[in-house]
């Protein structure tokens, strides 16, 4: 496993895919490429999915996208427990939305279809059910009426989006021009270039091995002997243990029994961390030698044309 | 029967002369009248009798001839005849052979038809030389009937057959008399193929026929005069008929011309007259070539349709065909008549041909109405095809007899395999897979023996029962439990308990407390939640069985409180205590308090069970193979249970496997399916085991590790859906002292159904270590290879059965925590904990590659 091993994706997504014609038609599926997977749903690259070939439904639309899954297991389980919110065990029983009311032939349940008004509360709660609370996930709403239901499901629900899920809103650019590729699902960036700038540090920090002490536990970090995990903060170069971060970012958690944190703050420049964030480029930085360096060189030629 | 026979090769002659009858138009009256009236039949063995005497005479003549000496050999092999000749005339003879079969079933009209042809045809042929000639061949044909008819008639057949399949379409031309002699040459079975020849090959055959029609009709010219005066009476006769054939045949002629030659021949055969007027007898010869090619235009489907036309336009006939037709048809019917004198040689050759074509064609209705035809090959046996295919290789049923049996022998199998093991009869047989059934016929032979001999110990008193039954001292160990429980109790109870307990005291003892239990449902062991249930179906069997469980079990009702108290008494116990107890068990010391409660409950508990037969029952199925949990199969006790069979033999007793509930006897072995746990307390029945949700834990697909214990201690699995939630009590791991046994069977039975995961203390106990562990484990040197902690904290996908080996592997019992935890246990932390776990195989049962 560890030689599989692959730094958290850069980007993956789990998207709700709504035909543009038929509002009631409503696909949910995962891609690390968010702009590429629509085209093919929209028949303008190969390989759609079946249920989205037929012309009639066509154009589609994300109206809903939720990124920041640590891998693409995780994403699919997350996209499978969106589409069979009736099966899915990550869904305490209690607070299950979906029932089943048919069964298929083979005697499983059947789902009933997707709808905006419930699949919105089932990615609310699925977002904070146990199973997925803890992952760095981020929602975004491209639709004006899905980011309703989304704000009435918090309301009815009476239960806030669950800490650390960000959400951000960019309505009407789905609508108004796909073309531009700064909004919409366009705007998500789809590799690490929106980290170089902590990447570039943390790798210089450990290429010259000046990681020094942990900030944390204050003991000495041998280079290539650990997990190392610097603040993505602006300037702050605190470096620690992994475990040492994760003890302090869950010194102050909520959930005393949690072992994955969903944020710290740094002891050095005292920003507040996003966990998921310092482990991208964590991950990054032992797993993906060459997309670091793709990204730095990348970098370096940007520097030489601007000067 | 010298009659029939000479009557069946006859109809052959006949048949193939009436076909030329048909042909000739003139023939035909004959052969209607031969079908309508009797005497008809009087006519065919005429025929034969005739052709007999005509192929007696001729033979010489044809010896003469080559022709003739094939046409003898013919007759002395009809058949072979067939093949031996050359052209398509041989084939048209092989199809008439099988043809003939038909003939030999409806011999009657066959010979009917046949007989007034071949009178007619022979009576043409003398016609044209001399009138009274032909009455003199009638009249022979008369003479050969009787005696000669079965001697002569091979010979012939092998003439007709010979000249006639040849020349029939050529015989239009040549004379009546030649192919007549010809007919008698031919072998009976050829007759019918005789038709088909002169159609299909009609150029071939000309030239042979019409040398052999010469010879023939020199033979028959020789023959007419002896047989003429071989019987004048059957002249007479003959005559007589032939008036009234011939006043049929102007009917027959046409209609037969009408119906079959109306395309073919009707029109040819005008043409043929005036060739053949044109040219006298010698000349015969020539036409008789001309008119074959002539005939050859006919196609194949006219010939085969031409004998079925016959019949029915018949009638209509007669006005469409053309009266010179008929006129002949006259003449030949009349040889004597005057209009003969001028076409004598020709017309009547004509004529006879045509008659003979006729008659050849009267084999047509040999051909049979389609019913009939249907029929005749129904009884045949010939088969279509190439040689090759003829080849018969196994009977047609050869294969499905062969299925047959082999589904057979299976069925024998299962049914074998089944009955014996489900030889209770209460439950259906359930058709068992193989691998199960194979397990299970050996298990039935073992088991109906064990069940004997535990019969038997039942029968001995309890306390023997315990003696015998230690081989794992396993119940040595249940006993000292017992003694401990006892002291306890004894103390809140009062209960005597001497340091040994007599077996009864024990059972007493363990009965009791169980009871309590299953009031309270705090601490569910299976046994316990089993009492319940159990008691009510069992109560009223144990009571005839052993007196002093009996006993046992109403002094426990009123102890029940008492033992109920005394369970907690482990409770109050200090770890010093704790672990003497344990120790007395012979178990290794354990840290934590909960296992060592925990454990000693199941100490407890078992000695309970074997004390009183119904739980024991219960443990035994469980526990055993798992197979049969409610009927408490005598089958189970098998593998493990001996040590235990004592406990097992109260069980056997009180209910006969009869009378016990019954309970699908196949019991999965391996795994309990998850989804079945899940549903546990609403099923009850034999899924029950399964179902229990605690229990389940311990079938759980990854490799538990029971404590020490829990491979001694048999698993039980309650029957009843009440007792479900206790069941896993007895073993060790899932006893309700354990942190994780209920996790575990919440793990697994929730697969399918989102069950609710009751994160009871215990678990959140058990996920503490767990915690505990992972977090306390050394970080990594390597950055490559992290941590399990680090790789928690990185995202990645925890890879259950690694992470729970790991655990199991000293690192939970590094933490404190005693015990082992399943993967679905681990999967419950790791889902508790946001941690995105999976299974190392996927769905598809192969190993994941790419995380």
């Amino acid at each position: 496993m560890s030689s599989l091993a692959k730094p958290l994706p850069a980007l993956y997504a789990v998207y709700v895919l709504r035909s543009t014609v038929r509002s009631k038609s409503i696909y949910v599926g995962s891609t690390p490429n968010p702009p590429r997977r629509l085209k093919q749903h929209n028949g303008e690259a190969k390989g759609g999915a079946v249920r989205t070939s037929r012309e009639s439904l066509r154009p589609w639309e994300m109206i809903v996208l939720v990124t920041g899954f640590p891998s693409s297991v995780a994403a699919l389980k997350f996209e499978w427990a969106l589409n069979n919110p009736h099966l899915t065990l990550h869904i305490p029983k209690e607070d299950r939305i979906t029932v089943a009311t048919r069964r298929k032939k083979n005697g499983m349940p059947a789902r009933s279809p997707h709808a905006l008004d419930s699949i919105i509360p089932n990615l609310h709660l699925l977002t904070s059910v146990p199973s997925f609370a803890r992952w760095p996930l981020n929602v975004h709403f491209f639709s004006k009426d899905a980011h309703e239901a989304w704000v009435d499901r918090l309301i009815t629900s009476k239960t806030p989006a669950r800490a650390g899920l960000e959400v951000f809103s960019d309505l009407g650019a789905s609508a108004d021009d796909q073309s531009t590729t700064s909004r919409g699902i366009h705007s998500l960036p789809l590799d690490y270039w929106p980290m170089k700038e902590y990447i570039e540090k943390a790798h210089n920090t450990v290429l010259f091995e000046k990681q020094g002490q942990c900030i944390h536990c204050h003991e000495g970090m041998e280079s290539d002997q650990g997990l190392y995990a610097m603040c993505p903060n602006d300037g702050c170069e605190a470096m620690g243990h992994l475990d040492c971060w994760s003890k302090r970012a869950l010194a102050s958690d909520d959930d005393p029994t949690a072992i994955l944190p969903n944020s710290c703050e740094c002891p050095s420049c005292g920003g507040k961390i996003r966990w998921g964030d310092m482990i991208k480029e964590l991950s990054l930085r032992t797993r993906g030698p060459g997309e670091v360096e793709k990204l730095l060189r990348k970098k370096k030629r940007l520097a030489a044309k601007e000067s | 029967m010298a009659t029939p026979n000479a009557f069946l090769p006859s109809p052959s002659h006949s048949a193939r002369q009436t076909s030329h009858f048909f042909r000739s138009s003139s023939p035909d009256l004959p052969v209607i009248g031969d079908i309508i009236s009797p005497g008809a039949r009087i006519r065919p063995p005429r025929h034969s009798d005739n052709a007999l005497v005509i192929s007696s005479d001729e033979e010489p003549a044809v010896k003469g001839s080559g022709n003739k000496k094939q046409s003898k050999t013919l007759a002395a092999d009809p058949t072979p005849s067939a093949s031996k000749r050359s052209g398509i005339a041989d084939d048209d003879d092989s199809s008439l052979c099988i043809i003939d079969p038909p003939l030999t079933h409806t011999p009657v009209a066959q010979r009917n038809h046949a007989a007034p042809p071949r009178f007619r045809a022979q009576s043409s042929s003398p016609a044209k030389d001399q009138p009274w000639k032909k009455f003199k061949s009638k009249t022979e044909y008369i003479k050969g009937d009787s005696p000669e008819a079965r001697e002569a008639k091979p010979e012939d057949c092998g003439n007709i057959s010979s000249p006639r399949p040849a020349s029939d379409l050529p015989q239009v031309v040549g004379p009546n008399s030649k192919r007549d002699g010809n007919d008698v040459n031919e072998p009976l079975g050829l007759e019918s193929a005789m038709v088909r020849r002169v159609d299909w090959t009609p150029p071939s055959n000309k030239a042979s026929a019409s040398h052999e029609v010469q010879s023939c009709s020199s033979l028959e010219d020789i023959h007419s005069p002896d047989l003429h005066e071989a019987s004048k009476s059957f002249e007479q006769i003959l005559e007589a008929y032939k008036c009234t054939g011939s006043l049929q045949q102007d009917v027959s002629t046409p209609s037969g011309e009408g119906a079959n030659a109306v395309n073919a021949l009707g029109k040819r055969k005008l043409l043929e007259l005036v060739v053949t007027t044109a040219a006298p007898e010698a000349k015969d010869r020539s036409p008789v070539k001309q008119k074959a090619p002539r005939k050859r235009p006919r196609t194949i489907t006219e010939i085969a349709t031409s004998a079925y036309r016959v019949p029915a336009p018949l009638e209509p006939m007669p006005v469409g065909i053309g009266d010179s037709t008929i006129t002949m048809t006259h003449n030949e019917p009349d040889p004597a008549t005057g209009e003969e004198s001028k076409k004598k040689t020709t017309r009547k050759t004509t004529k006879a041909t045509a008659k003979k074509k006729k008659k050849t064609s009267p084999p047509s209705p040999i051909l049979l109405p389609p019913a009939e035809a249907l029929q005749e090959v129904a009884r045949q046996d010939f088969v279509f095809g190439t040689s090759s295919q003829l080849a018969i290789e196994n009977s047609p049923t050869f294969l499905r007899d062969l299925q047959a049996a082999m589904r057979h022998s299976n069925r024998v199998e299962y049914v074998d395999l089944d009955t014996p093991l489900n030889s209770d009869g209460i439950e259906p047989p359930e058709r068992k897979k193989l691998w199960a059934a194979s397990a299970r016929d050996i298990d039935g032979d073992l088991f109906d023996l064990e069940i004997n001999k535990i019969i038997e110990r039942s029968s001995e008193p309890l306390p023997a029962l315990f003696d015998d039954d230690d081989p794992f001292g396993y119940i040595s160990g249940d006993k000292k439990t017992t003694m401990t429980t006892m002291n306890a109790i004894g103390a809140q109870t009062g209960l005597p308990s001497s340091p040994l307990i007599n077996t009864t005291e024990v059972l007493s003892d363990g009965a009791k407390p169980i009871k309590v239990i299953n009031d309270d449902s705090v601490l569910a062991d299976g046994e316990y939640s089993v009492e319940s249930p159990l008691k009510k179906v069992f109560n009223p069997v144990d009571e005839t069985q052993s007196s002093k469980a009996h006993k046992l079990h109403d002094t426990s009702n009123p102890d029940q409180a008492q033992h109920h108290g005394s369970k907690p008494s482990f409770e109050l116990f200090t770890d010093a205590q704790l672990s003497k107890e344990v120790a007395s068990y012979g178990f290794k010391a354990i840290k934590s308090r909960q296992a060592k409660i925990s454990l000693l409950e199941q100490c407890w508990q078992s000695k309970s069970s074997i004390q009183q037969p119904p739980f024991t029952r219960a443990f035994t199925t469980s526990a055993a193979t798992e197979k049969s949990a409610l009927n408490g199969n005598i089958q189970t006790p098998r593998g493990r249970p001996r040590k235990n069979s004592a406990s097992s033999t109260p069980e056997i007793q009180e209910p006969p496997p009869s009378a016990q509930p019954p309970v699908s006897p196949s019991k999965p072995r391996g795994r309990p399916r998850k989804s079945v746990t899940a549903t546990n307390d609403t099923m009850a029945g034999p899924s029950k085991r399964k179902k229990t949700p605690s229990k389940p834990s311990t079938q759980t697909p990854t490799t538990q590790k029971r404590k020490p214990k829990a491979a001694k201690v048999i698993v039980e699995i309650p029957d009843s859906a009440s007792e479900s939630e206790h069941s896993l009590s007895s073993d060790p791991a899932s006893s309700p002292g354990l942190p994780f046994s209920q996790p575990r069977v919440d793990l697994s039975t929730s697969i399918m159904d989102d069950t609710d995961l009751n994160l009871s203390g215990d678990q959140s106990l058990g996920y503490e270590y767990i915690t505990k562990a992972v977090q306390s484990a050394p970080r990594t040197t390597d950055p490559t290879n992290p941590s399990w902690h680090e790789k928690i904290l990185l995202y990645d996908p925890i890879v259950l059965e690694d992470f729970t080996t790991w655990l199991n592997c000293g690192q939970l019992t590094r933490v404190g925590f005693d015990g082992e935890v399943s993967t679905m246990e681990v999967k419950q932390w790791c889902e508790s904990k946001s941690i995105c776990c999976l299974w190392k195989v996927n769905l598809r049962g192969k190993e994941r590659k790419r995380y």
